[in-house]
């Protein structure tokens, strides 16, 4: 069940920012939880939004969920990652559709690290495994001009 | 009467002396007044290559102005280009990039011929501004030829072809100046141009139509 619900979150990150907010928040949950001696179950309702309290909350017991925090932040560090430069600000929507897209291709999780440059004019630049490559529309122009 | 001839010798060695000394003295005194004059000539020279470069640094600012109305003008044009390339692009379809590539194309070379045409016409204005600048220069160089003599003459020359060399050095950089900032308002322009007319969905549509050309070179399996 904790494996479960340990894929069951990786699988909801989408980009690198997320994973890293999320094991920032996990670890500050745990803190507190530890310094109040609150009911962990409470805390995660206060502190989480519905959607990851939902998958939490069916975590047996406090050591559980603890073990997922410190799976959790260990296995997001190692997720594969491609870095992608685009000119405009996605939608939350556009970055899973990418996210999937690119994950279906690699044949694993791929996670996004988005930085947005509007001199890109469109199109991207991807990194990814050691490689590179510049599908922007500002290289299209540049070379165009050469 | 026995001293005479003595005093005669003695006195012929002293108008001697004399006229020795005077001579040095004048020599000395032409010897100076030589040094003097052609420190003078040095000043000259130097006052005259400072004017040229005043001169020729009006003239470029006034140039480069102009080229920027000039580039100011192309590049406007290119901007509504660029907004009606997009919208009669059909953006939705597959053949969207090849389309909107194949359109660009069209207008990059009608923009980079009107900026080359641009580009003579300030040059062969350029130079023939320097040109008469330094027709100037060689007309006030002769003058002075005249008026120093044959001996000075080498030096002078020398003068004027590093005056020469200066003008040539900074009509090239000048130039190179110009299309340099030419090339990057067209660049900039453009770009500036498509960005802004580019909606959210047609930035997702370039984005995944580049994802999927990725595809077509395996680049997610090979990375």
């Amino acid at each position: 069940m904790p494996d479960e619900i340990l894929k069951t979150l990786l699988e909801k990150i989408i980009t690198k920012n997320e994973a890293l907010e999320l094991a920032e928040k996990f670890d500050l949950l745990k803190k507190k939880i530890f310094s109040s001696r609150a009911d962990w179950k409470e805390s995660l309702k206060s502190q989480l939004g519905e959607d990851l309290y939902a998958v939490l909350s069916a975590v047996p017991g406090q050591k559980e969920l603890f073990d997922i925090f410190e799976k959790f932040t260990k296995e997001a560090a190692s997720l594969d990652t491609a870095r992608l430069d685009i000119a405009f600000d996605p939608t939350y929507e556009f970055l899973s559709k990418i996210s999937e897209w690119i994950s279906r291709e690699a044949g694993h999780k791929v996670i996004l690290d988005i930085n947005v440059s509007k001199k890109l004019i469109g199109g991207l630049q991807v990194s990814f495994g050691g490689h590179f490559t510049d599908a922007s529309l500002e290289k299209k122009i540049k070379d165009s001009l050469r | 009467m026995v001293l005479a001839p003595v005093i005669s010798t003695l006195l012929i060695n002293i108008f001697m002396l004399v006229g020795i000394l005077a001579a040095g003295y004048i020599g000395w005194k032409e010897m100076i007044s030589a040094k003097k004059e052609s420190a003078m000539l040095k000043k000259d020279a130097q006052e005259k290559a400072a004017r040229i470069t005043a001169l020729a640094e009006k003239e470029a600012a006034s140039l480069k102005a102009e080229t920027r109305e000039r580039a100011d003008q192309i590049l406007a044009a290119a901007q509504s280009a660029a907004a009606s390339i997009i919208q009669k692009s059909n953006i939705l379809g597959t053949q969207f990039q090849e389309s909107l590539k194949a359109e660009f194309q069209k207008t990059i070379e009608k923009q980079i011929s009107a900026y080359k045409e641009t580009a003579q016409s300030f040059e062969s204005k350029s130079e023939a501004a320097m040109a008469s600048l330094e027709g100037i220069a060689r007309e006030d160089i002769k003058e002075t030829l005249k008026k120093f003599g044959k001996a000075l003459e080498q030096d002078e020359l020398k003068e004027h072809e590093e005056i020469e060399r200066e003008l040539q050095k900074y009509r090239d950089q000048k130039i190179a100046e110009m299309d340099e900032y030419a090339k990057k308002t067209l660049s900039e322009t453009l770009t500036r141009a498509v960005g802004d007319a580019l909606t959210k969905e047609q930035h997702e549509t370039l984005v995944m139509e580049a994802l999927k050309k990725l595809k077509e070179t395996n680049f997610f399996q090979h990375a």
